[in-house]
């Protein structure tokens, strides 16, 4: 009877990579012609797709606030997203929820007010399943509403942690997800340290939290150095390539 | 140097920049740089990023916000622009913000009690009055019920029209449009076309005929109409100032056929090329592409590995007018 072994004697982790690593990250912006704002993201195995249209006229009539814009959010996964095929892509309680857990991240986040009478919408689609979907599909969306210009309080981005056999890992693959460890997807506003989503439905001591919280915090900031130092990279050339500003 | 900085501004400080890095005003554009090992470079932020620390002198503009700790940060990814001690960022690529005065092409969206919903890319639909429009015929009264009866004649639901910006009727950012111009009204018989609003140049003219027999409006939200140049009939401009959709039903639609099709199209391709490289889109830009793709087929134009080649003349005008509009730098440190 042999159990997974999840960290090896040297240390490392099934992927091969070291505790406190996050996978490999590369995105993409302004995919599609469409929408205001798109990006491609992948961490990992893990790639997801994320479109922002508007701020555009409130399309259910009745539902537009006067004082701020209204945020409408969906995650779905393609249904060859994950090891077996699903049979139908239908909303389902997980996605729904994860619908609600993002608005609620990016409500906290996007100045409504300057917007009223207006929607913003934010489609999510997870292209392949390697774990840590909703954390991907935060930080996706967090580069579409910067490529759609819509202005936002922080870059948002969001890294899981979890811990198996008591050691603290970030960024949790599948194989890590589904060891059955307890597993914490944290959004943080790192420039100015706040924390706008935190999930966890396991018990956890408090210094084992403590500890699984900080890997996730460190994850979060490791994911955010990447992000903006290709963000900045990217409108440069934009920049450079016009040379001029209007 | 003095006369455009404020005494008080001396007061601000700047963090993000370090201190062997010199922030610099462009003084015609506004735009912020700073000069790293002696190379010039636009100051870049993303959101939430710090632009000025002790920011009670400074003046919140578009794209920045202040924080508890009264430090000027920013809220979207772009190019940080300074007038005096108004600080703000601009996206590359937003919604059209509106402007009164400016030339739109839009979409008839919805026809509502007396007015038109008009689609212009903006942030809500812009409204357009019964009354802001001239009604055909060009007769000058005042509208009355029957009017709004048949306000489907004039322009029906997704009638393209090109239109001014006549006001901003509440402080939500709404837009209203008016036709009250015998260049304003209903479009047929073109190509429509839609780009990044933050693209179309500023010009005074955004009604453009090229010599090739082609028309281009290049509205100011980004959607842009193509179409055959139209012989002028003076008697026809005075009775009939823009066509409306009863006209339509009485005009057949036009045929263009060879020569300007093909220069219709060409226009076309020419704006997505200038698109797709990121480049200001005016006629001059335009015409550039159109020279230089004069060998090929109209529909290489927008093949990736081709726009690069055939916009090359139009990158180096627009870095040849940066140069001639002597980059006057003045020292920009708070």
């Amino acid at each position: 009877m042999s159990k997974i072994e999840f960290i090896s004697p040297e240390g490392l982790r099934v992927d091969g990579r070291r505790p406190q690593e996050v996978r490999k990250i590369n995105y993409r912006l302004n995919l599609f012609s469409r929408a205001d704002g798109s990006a491609y993201y992948e961490q990992g195995n893990t790639r997801v797709l994320a479109a922002v249209y508007g701020p555009r006229q409130v399309t259910r009539r009745g539902a537009s606030k006067h004082d701020r814009a209204i945020i409408n959010c969906e995650y779905s996964m393609a249904t060859f997203s994950t090891g077996e095929r699903r049979k139908s892509a239908k909303r389902d309680r997980r996605s729904t929820e994860i619908s609600v857990v993002i608005r609620q991240t990016f409500e906290s986040v996007i100045l409504t007010h300057l917007y009223p009478r207006t929607q913003i919408d934010i489609f999510m689609q997870v292209l392949q399943a390697d774990g840590g979907t909703r954390c991907a599909c935060i930080n996706a969306a967090s580069l579409a509403l910067i490529d759609a210009g819509i202005p936002m309080r922080d870059f948002v981005v969001s890294c899981a942690a979890g811990m198996i056999d008591g050691v603290a890992l970030t960024d949790l693959n599948y194989i890590e997800d589904s060891a059955g460890g307890p597993d914490l997807p944290l959004a943080i506003l790192p420039k100015q340290n706040k924390i706008c989503l935190l999930q966890m439905d396991s018990k956890l001591t408090i210094e084992q939290y403590e500890e699984v919280m900080q890997m996730a915090v460190e994850g979060c900031k490791q994911i955010h150095a990447v992000l903006d130092a290709k963000l900045k990279d990217v409108t440069d050339q934009l920049v450079n390539k016009r040379k001029t500003l209007l | 140097m003095s006369g455009y900085k404020d005494d008080s501004d001396e007061e601000m400080n700047v963090n993000q920049i370090e201190k062997d890095n010199e922030v610099l005003l462009d003084r015609k554009s506004h735009v912020q740089m700073t000069k790293t090992n002696g190379r010039l470079q636009v100051q870049i932020v993303t959101p939430g990023e710090l632009i000025v620390k002790n920011a009670s002198n400074a003046l919140c503009g578009h794209g920045t916000f202040r924080d508890d700790q009264d430090q000027l940060l920013s809220s979207v990814c772009g190019i940080v622009e300074r007038v005096n001690k108004l600080i703000s960022v601009r996206p590359l690529r937003a919604r059209y913000p509106g402007e009164v005065g400016d030339v739109v092409v839009g979409r008839i969206t919805e026809i509502t009690g007396k007015r038109w919903k008009v689609d212009i890319q903006a942030r809500q639909d812009a409204v357009m009055l019964l009354s802001s429009v001239n009604l055909p015929g060009g007769v000058q009264r005042r509208k009355t019920n029957e009017d709004q009866l048949n306000m489907r004649s004039v322009f029906a639901e997704n009638d393209l029209i090109v239109a001014e910006v006549h006001s901003r009727p509440n402080r939500d950012g709404s837009l209203q449009l008016q036709t009250r111009s015998s260049r304003y009204g209903k479009l047929e018989n073109g190509v429509f076309v839609r780009v990044y609003a933050a693209l179309v140049k500023r010009c005074t003219q955004h009604f453009h005929t090229f010599d090739f027999g082609v028309q281009v409006i290049l509205g100011n939200n980004g959607y842009i109409w193509i179409t055959k140049k139209t012989p002028v009939d003076e008697n026809k401009q005075k009775s009939m100032p823009f066509y409306t959709s009863a006209d339509a039903d009485k005009n057949e639609a036009e045929v263009i056929e060879g020569k300007d099709r093909e220069n219709i199209c060409r226009v076309r391709n020419a704006i997505l090329a200038l698109q797709s490289q990121f480049l200001p889109i005016y006629p001059a830009t335009i015409l550039d592409v159109i020279e230089m793709s004069k060998g090929m087929e109209s529909k290489e134009m927008t093949l990736p590995d081709i726009t690069p080649l055939i916009t090359k003349n139009a990158t180096a005008r627009i870095q040849k007018k940066m140069e001639e509009e002597d980059m006057e730098v003045v020292e920009g440190g708070y």
